[in-house]
């Protein structure tokens, strides 16, 4: 995989979902473009690039993730969306010789899908967080429905990976993929 | 699930290691560098979101069609806030003046001034309870002075060596002010009956004095300064209450007062301070 084609997709990514893709939102639920490049890169790029990828994509949006904190202060924690996201490549990378990868319909479900357990990683970090004394990100006993948000978001994430996986099948020759069975792929 | 890319893995166990260190360990570096990024972000952020505004304009930016109707509803609500501003502020300074006047009622003899003191980081675990406070010798704060609360409430005194913009404030029921001569007032509303005691700090914020059993001594009581080590506009100003009086384990035949502060220092936002030393700047700040 070509690393600056990854960076410049990642920042696209970074900078639609942080400042415009809440224009999609309907109700509560707002659409996240992230599972869906995760979901295109452990698909189609050779496993340890798919590693790095998810890590530094948590990185990079925890680091854009700022949280306030009691006294007027903001805290940044890199962990809660590197552990989501590696939870999500955990989950996407052993599936990718069972999923037709081509098929926008899938890849934009199973986008849907890698956000939820991405959000697992998210509220499992912050609750450990938490419990060592830190403030959480959600309103105190609001857990519930931020849980029910994150799927609703899960839902519209789908929804949007159907053409923007079609896009990136389009210009998957761009990302300098390994070609199918070459040795780099099965590392 | 094997991982074989060694580096990768150093690489995710170092991010799982610092998803769960203290903020207050890299916290600092995590916001500057987050600074960095959010500012090469911002720029083509915020022209996303002048772009998702004009696709999608905010609900409440939809006002009456009427532009006339429209800057009425402005002007309107920018007096109304105004006027909350203002309202605010003459309460405050409402407090401060009755404030002023029962510590100048309380000690007349004008050899300190009075000096405002926001608090800064007062959070439980800073220096176990001693609180930082945005004044100094600048505005003649000295060490030893005491900080007050509405009007003769004691919070605690200046620590050693404060600085020209910020000192510290350690409060009652702290170890570092040692022992303190106080008297418990038996009779507040009659004739002034006073039991002389010494306080000592027991922990967790509190003091405690041997008490006589039968003194009257009962929960509730105030504790008043008499200390001659103190300040002397602080004496007779409240410490705390009586908030248990039992027998004493190793003396069965006296009894033990367990003392609570009147006033929580973690708990302010500011503090005035009997300042007894000479101001670098005359007059700001001061009354």
């Amino acid at each position: 995989m070509r690393s600056p084609v990854f960076i410049a997709a990642l920042l696209v990514a970074v900078l639609l979902d942080s400042a415009f893709l809440q224009v999609l939102a309907i109700g509560g639920a707002r659409p996240w473009l992230f599972p869906v490049v995760l979901a295109f890169v452990c698909f189609n790029a050779s496993k340890p690039a798919a590693w790095w990828a998810a890590l530094g994509m948590g990185v990079l949006y925890d680091l854009v993730s700022p949280v306030a904190a009691p006294g007027g202060t903001t805290i940044v924690v890199v962990g809660p969306n590197t552990i989501g996201c590696l939870l999500a490549a955990a989950t996407a990378i052993p599936l990718r010789g069972v999923v037709f990868k081509r098929n926008p319909v899938a890849v934009g479900v199973l986008a849907g899908a890698l956000l939820l357990i991405h959000q697992v990683g998210w509220f499992a970090a912050w609750t450990a967080r938490g419990w060592l004394g830190d403030p959480v990100p959600w309103t105190v006993g609001e857990v519930g429905s931020a849980m029910l948000a994150s799927f609703w978001a899960a839902c519209a994430t789908a929804l949007l990976g159907v053409p923007v996986s079609y896009a990136l099948d389009r210009i998957e020759a761009w990302w300098g993929f390994p070609a199918v069975g070459s040795v780099a792929r099965r590392v | 699930m094997k991982i074989a890319d060694r580096p990768f893995a150093i690489a995710a166990l170092l991010a799982l290691f610092v998803s769960v260190l203290p903020t207050r360990i890299v916290g600092g570096v995590l916001v500057d560098v987050s600074g960095v990024v959010t500012a090469l972000l911002n720029p083509p952020a915020h022209v996303l979101q002048l772009v998702r505004e004009w696709l999608r304009p905010p609900q409440h930016d939809r006002g009456p069609d009427d532009p006339v109707m429209r800057e009425l509803l402005r002007e309107r609500d920018t007096y109304r806030s105004q006027w909350h501003a203002a309202r605010q502020e003459v309460l405050e300074l409402e407090r401060k003046l009755e404030q002023a006047g029962a510590i100048r009622r309380a000690d007349p003899s004008g050899a300190w001034r009075l000096v405002d003191a926001a608090v800064g980081m007062s959070t439980p675990a800073a220096g176990q309870g001693i609180v930082q406070l945005m004044t100094g010798t600048a505005l003649g704060v000295a060490a030893g002075d005491v900080a007050i609360v509405r009007g003769d409430l004691l919070a605690g005194r200046i620590g050693p060596a404060p600085d020209r913009l910020t000192s510290t404030l350690v409060p009652i029921g702290h170890p570092g002010l040692g022992r303190i001569d106080a008297s418990i007032v038996i009779d507040e509303q009659g004739q002034g009956r006073r039991m002389p005691v010494q306080l000592e700090a027991i922990g967790s914020g509190r003091l405690a004095c041997d008490v006589v059993l039968d003194g009257g001594v009962k929960p509730g009581m105030l504790v008043r300064l008499r200390d001659a080590s103190w300040p002397k506009g602080a004496q007779g100003m409240v410490l705390g209450t009586v908030a248990e009086v039992g027998r004493k384990d190793q003396q069965p035949l006296r009894g033990r007062a367990i003392i609570l502060p009147v006033i929580d220092v973690l708990t302010l936002a500011e503090v005035t301070i009997k300042a007894t030393g000479q101001s670098a700047d005359q007059g700001s700040r001061s009354r």
